[in-house]
């Protein structure tokens, strides 16, 4: 190859053209083309092609040999074109937004489809002054990232269908470029991404996008972060929290209003009642330990974080259907009650009837439901907090209901013995979960208020278990006192 | 869903994973250990959400449902993202029901269209309900592309909403079971130009011929290790189709596609390959094995191929040709010939196709020896009587 490139003239090898036709890297091809266009230089032009086509026969390669034969094909028919076409090539005039003006050849920046459109709307872009200007979003050094890209994938036209299919085969080296054209920083990637979307190049946009795509694929949301400098806003709480709706949904105002009024009214009815808890020993352990004496060494219960762990509406369900299914087998009446309780304020309709909590998945898939969540802590599965947009309809006469529905269990909460007992034999019967919720709110205040709610209810459970063989009226005695 | 991202690091990826899954990772992250300081500025908040709903939708929906957790911008804007893509290594958290997360993730989504729909399961996780309901969703909100590449049931049902439907361009189906087609009354697929048919079982084949009348702007057919019970004759007929992958061992083809430029005919007996005059033909891919008592139908694929700008011949071919003479006719279009050898003498077999190809420019021979592959590649560049 050397000895090849020596023999050319030297004034040759200076003026190089760029290589516009070319895509191959080679130094040679492009002296080639170059002499090939100078008409006094044919005879000796076909000579040298000759002989550089038996060099890189000899040397096995084939690309280049085909890029070369390509070339000297395409030059030796049309080589008067060719001398004429470097005056006739026209020039585009861009504008960037720091200013700077820059002519590039038609072809190559008609490629962009939004260049494409002001040329032809507007007649923009054919001298200096009336330069096209470009989005914001494009400054001069990714402007010249992206003309490579045109200059590379504009494809002229084909005269006969060999050509064609060298020209396709020109696509594998399209994906080679490709590939080592993505290879820059992501923060580059991202300044080219913009600037593409915004000049409408949706081939290279495509191409980013993937490139970005991988880039993001496979890590962590703290690996992410870091690649791309995004800010960590988002609070401990919130990252573990589902997804709230955010467009304003008139049902959900009305349902926190609904809440909110619903633990005024236990407050207040806690308030009463505050004199008859004080009598009764001061149970400090935690809710959980509560419960988990309750059931037995059953479940995994953990300390306060558990509270911080929000379950919706299906998830409810689904526990319900688990937990109903998981202790179906265990003929126990002490202890299935408990393990349905569920404490809150608001009392579903659904949920008093749905004996059979397998048909509330395909009950609850027409109601919009929200995302669940997946604690990376520990969370006491017989324990369940709803949050407070809940889904379900909650138009007014619902809403009646549904105060109609507290009323009822407030009142259960301090029946007389008899009456509860009733109650707890046919929810037996019918092996109801009493299924109850508790909203919480980010903040001890509420926890504490409704902690002793909570401690009320399960101290009353405790009682029926303790006493549940002991003679009735004794017992009614104590808990109404309660 | 906030899946704490430790979780999901330990998942490997799936194994037949699109090409887009080899990841450039060196480079993001090279990147960040360059540009550590506090101060650099976040480049990706700068697109708008489209892009990123573009970008994302290139990421397996699992990972594009984390991105939640990356900052306030990016809490909803997984919600917006177009394509739909379940793999098969989804977590199962305390035995929730898989379909109610996916169920939810229907719900939760804002956009309302689903553009690509891509399932791939090897396990019990996806029932077939679930693909069926998944199917439906998608297709009643404007399905561009569906994916599917499941492999554990017996007998697969789509949902007939799928064969109507008016949006679909890329349709993928791969079983490894029967499907049944029976059920489904009429096949119209207005906008359908990939499909890709692999690994399947049919009953019989008049559900396939009715399949391939119901989709007239076709560009792409892949019909690979299709299987049916009758191995009557079926033809291809489809007048804009492009690009034809054929892998078929027991039945009569007849392809009849006047429009075709890329032919690849795999592990098909030559007898039962009718292959009429193809003129716009561009790469054809030739892998059929044939005894030497049939010439005839040898000629008459070879006639109905010799448009062609490229031709591979593979082992089994050439092994046959190579004893045998017989009519070939002249390529004259042929400029990149391809031939894979294997240790017999072929020079006979070499000089006859070169006196048949008279524009050739690049021969490419690919020989394979029992121990090691050797390839070895000569281009003339001067016309073939040169040569000999």
């Amino acid at each position: 190859m050397e000895e090849v490139v020596a023999r050319l003239n030297i004034t040759w090898f200076i003026a190089i053209a760029p290589p516009a036709l070319s895509f191959s890297t080679g130094l040679v091809e492009t002296v080639l083309m170059r002499m090939l266009l100078d008409l006094s230089l044919e005879s000796r032009a076909i000579s040298f092609c000759e002989e550089y086509l038996k060099c890189l026969y000899l040397s096995c390669k084939p690309k280049a040999l085909k890029n070369t034969y390509n070339l000297c094909l395409f030059s030796m028919s049309e080589v008067a074109m060719a001398v004429v076409k470097p005056e006739m090539k026209s020039y585009i005039w861009l504008q960037t937004v720091d200013g700077s003006i820059q002519q590039v050849e038609e072809e190559v920046a008609m490629f962009c489809p939004m260049i494409c459109q002001e040329v032809l709307q507007t007649g923009m872009g054919s001298s200096k002054t009336y330069a096209i200007s470009l989005p914001h979003r494009v400054n001069p050094a990714i402007l010249g990232l992206i003309l490579d890209y045109c200059r590379f994938h504009q494809v002229p036209g084909h005269s006969n269908k060999i050509n064609e299919y060298l020209s396709v085969l020109r696509l594998k080296e399209r994906k080679t470029f490709d590939e080592k054209f993505i290879r820059m920083d992501t923060k580059k990637l991202c300044e080219l991404t913009s600037a593409a979307d915004s000049l409408q190049l949706k081939p290279l946009v495509d191409l980013t996008s993937r490139a970005l795509a991988r880039i993001i694929e496979g890590k962590t949301p703290e690996e992410i972060r870091e690649t791309f400098h995004l800010p960590d806003d988002l609070t401990e709480e919130e990252k573990l929290e589902p997804l709230r709706n955010i467009t304003d949904d008139p049902r959900i105002r009305l349902l926190n209003r609904l809440y909110a009024r619903k633990r005024k009214e236990l407050k207040e009815r806690k308030k009463l009642k505050d004199v008859e808890i004080e009598e009764e020993p001061k149970d400090e352990r935690s809710l959980e330990d509560l419960l988990s004496f309750i059931n037995g060494a059953d479940g995994d219960m953990k300390g306060t974080r558990a509270n911080k762990n929000k379950k919706k509406n299906r998830r409810r369900k689904d526990q319900a259907k688990d937990l109903s299914s998981k202790n179906a087998n265990e003929n126990n009446k002490v202890r299935l009650l408990p393990q349905h309780i569920r404490l809150g304020l608001n009392l579903l309709p659904s949920a008093f009837h749905n004996v059979n909590f397998d048909n509330s998945l395909e009950a609850s898939a027409s109601k919009p439901s929200r995302m669940q969540t997946f604690p990376t802590v520990n969370f006491s599965p017989k324990f369940e907090f709803i949050d407070g947009d809940v889904d379900d309809d909650l138009d007014p006469a619902m809403k009646e209901e549904l105060d109609r529905e507290v009323e009822d269990f407030a009142r259960r909460l301090n029946s007389d013995w008899p009456e509860r007992m009733q109650i707890l034999s046919l929810s037996q019967d019918r092996r109801l979960g009493l299924l109850v919720v508790l909203r919480y709110d980010s903040g001890l205040r509420a926890k504490q208020a409704v902690m002793p709610i909570i401690e009320r209810v399960i101290y009353g459970y405790r009682l029926l278990i303790r006493d549940s063989e002991a003679v009735a009226d004794n017992s009614t005695s104590k808990v109404s006192g309660s | 869903m906030a899946i704490g991202g430790s979780v999901l690091s330990c998942f490997c990826l799936f194994p037949f994973s699109v090409s887009r899954k080899d990841k450039s990772q060196s480079s993001g992250r090279s990147s960040s250990f360059r540009l550590s300081n506090s101060e650099e500025v976040d480049r990706i908040s700068s697109l708008p959400d489209e892009v990123i709903c573009h970008i994302l939708s290139f990421i397996p929906t699992k990972e594009v449902v984390t991105t939640s957790v990356l900052s306030t911008r990016w809490r909803t804007l997984w919600t917006s993202v177009l394509a739909l893509d379940f793999e098969d290594n989804w977590p199962c958290f305390f035995n929730t029901n898989f379909a109610s997360i996916v169920g939810s993730i229907l719900d939760q989504r804002r956009a309302k269209s689903i553009n690509r729909l891509c399932i791939h399961n090897h396990n019990k996780s996806f029932s077939i309900e679930l693909i069926g309901t998944l199917v439906s969703t998608a297709v009643a909100q404007n399905l561009q592309e569906l994916d599917l590449f499941c492999y554990y049931y017996l007998e697969v049902t789509l949902p007939n909403i799928l064969f109507t439907c008016k949006t679909i361009s890329i349709l993928k189906l791969s079983f490894g079971s029967t499907i049944n087609l029976n059920g489904v009354s009429s096949i119209h697929l207005p906008s359908l130009k990939v499909l890709h048919l692999y690994l399947l079982y049919l009953a019989d084949d008049e559900p396939v011929m009715r399949f391939f009348s119901g989709c007239p702007i076709l560009e792409e057919l892949c019909y690979e290790e299709v299987k049916s019970n009758n191995s009557t004759s079926f033809k291809i007929c489809m007048p804009l189709l492009k690009k034809l992958h054929l892998k078929c061992h027991d039945k009569r083809v007849q392809i009849v596609t006047p429009s075709l430029e890329y032919l690849q005919v795999q592990e098909t007996k030559v007898c039962d390959t009718l292959v009429c005059n193809l003129p716009n033909l561009i790469k054809t891919h030739v892998d059929i094995y044939f005894d030497k008592c049939e010439q005839e139908y040898v000629s008459k694929l070879f006639n109905g191929i010799h448009h062609t700008n490229f031709l591979e011949l593979s082992t089994y071919t050439t092994e046959v040709l190579a004893d045998s003479s017989f009519g070939f006719p002249e390529f004259h279009n042929l400029v990149h010939l391809k031939l894979c050898l294997s240790t017999i003498d072929y020079c006979f077999l070499i000089q006859l196709m070169l006196t048949k190809c008279p524009k050739l420019q690049i021969l490419d021979i690919d020989k394979v020896y029992e121990e090691s592959a050797e390839r070895k590649r000569t281009l003339p560049t001067t016309p073939v009587p040169k040569l000999s």
